[in-house]
């Protein structure tokens, strides 16, 4: 079974969450997983909710947890704490990823200073190594590799040496890094190609594609606060009104094909700004819940609505819960 | 525990009493005009004693200087590949008057040479200087959620990147920033106009603190966002980039100041408007 089919499968039984109403058979039960605190790593049954302890990470930190597209494995950095001087940052804090099994045992210490990471494959993991920092991208990037769990072979992204974010794109199988780009009409996306190993620059002007790859999006960051959505195949961008007077996007749905998780816009009325209105609000924990939407961009029209939050757990391929009122768990994926 | 009693309180009414005759004194002075800048031309006299910016514009704290900054290119345009640069930088004093803030580095700037992170234009400046002025003071309109809640007085707030100085005795000051070691350290910070501001200790640490380490326990989160409410107060603000769920921070309803970005976790950044218009 190739790793397509097996994503294949694991995204459709995700997207039904606890069901199976969508008629499909269960192939194992989805696990997600989170840092708790106390460094604690937590594996999350998809189908019960249940919690489940399986590493405590010894050291300062532990972050970015991560599930393997086939759930056998849960990855994390652990960081050293750093050391200051003053108002200052002498030393900063070191990273380590590392890889368990689902009893918590450590299989694999696959490197240091990596700052990002994305399974790409049951036994592959592509890598950003680079330097902890207080800057726009809380690192300072310095390059990218993909490595064989399997074999232990390590694959260099020769020649890249500003990778600043990376992803799966699992329609086709390949690594989508990133980069910062310094010139008007460089290259802001580079692919690699897992089965054949090539990496090349692409005219992509982001990472975050649908689960189809007939769209993609650029979410707002330091340089376009705008959200825009582009057609893959023509790397134009597209217009959609209705979706912009609906809500803000979060992120792609899997069950796709080309599906949009959205914010609802909040409908309540605005009260008058009394003199000492603060202009921001505290974000409480029981104000955690939000009206969301799935839009799907083929029809342009919104196919269902939820009542939710995103907890802050990891699945398989990026994937991330949206935990409705009602306890379901249904997938979406990042950023 | 923020609101216990303990010598942290003693010292916080003392410190409240000295900004408040600070913060009145700003409205006696003989000739109508605020302490912090005595001759009226909105450059404050500790910016116009600054060492550097003494020798590189010789301000005049009895005169009206006029502001020798310039933003230029990006950030500011629609083009997200655009670089940009600041002319004739004003540098932000190590030392704060007002004791509101203080400076830090990276430690890719070790050893540590003053004045290599800290540049940007006056309006920037102006409003670091305003926000401490505010902070420091009893304004109400920087504390509206800690008298709620009973929080102690807040710690200075610390005040990270600006834009980078400049390599040569060229007038043009920050531009696409790398590292010694050639790594980027930033996308913006460019031209002026954005700063890097640390989260709120609830030990009033002026240390690191990064919202997905076990330290989030320290995390102040009533003073940083009243902290931000400050910034939003001191004005010219364009955008906060935060990110939002791990700070636990959005926007009044109709509000878009605020803008969520993932990857500002141990920092939030600061980007005002820029100042003399995006057509340069």
């Amino acid at each position: 079974m190739n790793i397509q089919r097996v994503l294949s499968v694991i995204m459709s039984f995700l997207v039904v969450g606890s069901s199976s109403d969508a008629g499909q058979t269960p192939v194992r039960p989805t696990i997600f997983a989170q840092i708790s605190p106390g460094n604690r790593v937590d594996v999350i049954d998809g189908s019960t909710g249940k919690k489940r302890e399986i590493y405590r990470s010894p050291r300062w930190s532990a972050r970015r947890v991560s599930v393997s597209p086939n759930g056998d494995r849960i990855s994390l950095l652990e960081f050293d704490r750093g050391r200051t001087e003053g108002a200052n940052y002498s030393a900063p804090p070191q990273s380590e990823l590392i890889v368990l099994d689902t009893t918590g045992r450590v299989v694999h210490r696959v490197g240091t200073n990596i700052q990002r990471y994305v399974w790409c494959g049951n036994a592959c993991l592509a890598c950003i190594v680079g330097t902890y920092s207080e800057g726009d991208f809380g690192f300072s990037p310095e390059s990218a590799y993909v490595v064989d769990l399997v074999t232990g072979a390590v694959t260099p992204l020769r020649g890249e040496s500003r990778p600043i974010d990376i992803t799966w794109a699992a329609f086709d199988s390949s690594v989508l890094v990133k980069v910062l780009a310094t010139s008007a009409g460089g290259p802001t996306v580079h692919r690699y190609d897992v089965a054949t190993g090539t990496y090349s620059a692409t005219q992509y002007h982001d990472i975050h594609f649908s689960a189809s790859g007939r769209y993609y999006f650029h979410a707002p960051d330091l340089g376009d606060r705008q959200f825009r959505l582009f057609d893959a195949r023509t790397n134009q961008e597209l217009q959609v009104p209705t979706l912009t007077t609906i809500g803000t996007p979060v992120g792609w749905i899997p069950s796709g094909p080309n599906r949009l998780l959205l914010v609802l816009k909040d409908k309540r009325t605005q009260s008058p700004v009394p003199d000492r209105q603060p202009r921001v609000l505290p974000i409480s924990p029981g104000e955690a819940d939000m009206d969301f939407a799935e839009f799907d961009l083929d029809t342009r029209r919104v196919v269902r609505t939820l009542r939710g939050h995103v907890p802050r757990w990891a699945g398989p391929s990026g994937v991330v819960p949206l935990v409705t009122v009602d306890g379901r768990i249904h997938a979406i994926t990042g950023p | 525990m923020s609101g216990s009693w303990d010598g942290g309180w003693f010292s916080s009414i003392l410190l409240g009493l000295l900004a408040l005759g600070q913060s009145c004194a700003e409205y006696v002075t003989s000739d109508g005009r605020p302490w912090w800048d005595r001759d009226g031309d909105t450059i404050s006299t500790n910016v116009e004693l600054e060492p550097i910016n003494q020798r590189l514009y010789a301000f005049d704290t009895s005169y009206f200087d006029p502001d020798p900054t310039l933003a230029q290119g990006c950030p500011g345009s629609q083009d997200p590949f655009c670089t940009g640069s600041l002319y004739r930088g004003i540098n932000l004093p190590d030392h704060d008057t007002a004791h509101g803030y203080y400076h830090y580095y990276q430690p890719q700037d070790l050893p540590y040479d003053l004045n290599t992170n800290d540049w940007g234009t006056l309006a920037l400046i102006n409003v670091i200087e305003a926000t401490s002025r505010l902070w420091i003071s009893t304004s109400s309109v920087c504390f509206y959620y800690r008298p709620l809640h009973l929080a102690s007085w807040a710690a200075r707030y610390g005040a990270g990147d600006l834009s980078r100085g400049r390599e040569s005795e060229s007038p043009w000051f920050g531009g696409p920033w790398f590292n010694n070691d050639g790594t980027p350290r930033h996308d913006s910070h460019q031209n002026g106009r954005d700063l890097d501001v640390r989260f709120l200790r609830l030990d009033r640490d002026t240390v690191p603190l990064d919202l997905e380490g076990p330290d989030s326990s320290q995390y102040d989160w009533y003073a940083t966002l009243d902290l931000i409410g400050c910034i939003l107060a001191a004005g010219n603000v364009e955008s906060i980039f935060v990110d939002t769920a791990y700070a636990r921070v959005r926007n009044f309803p109709g509000e878009s100041v605020i803008v969520h970005d993932p990857s500002h976790r141990n920092h939030f950044h600061v980007r005002i408007r820029d100042p003399d218009g995006t057509n340069n």
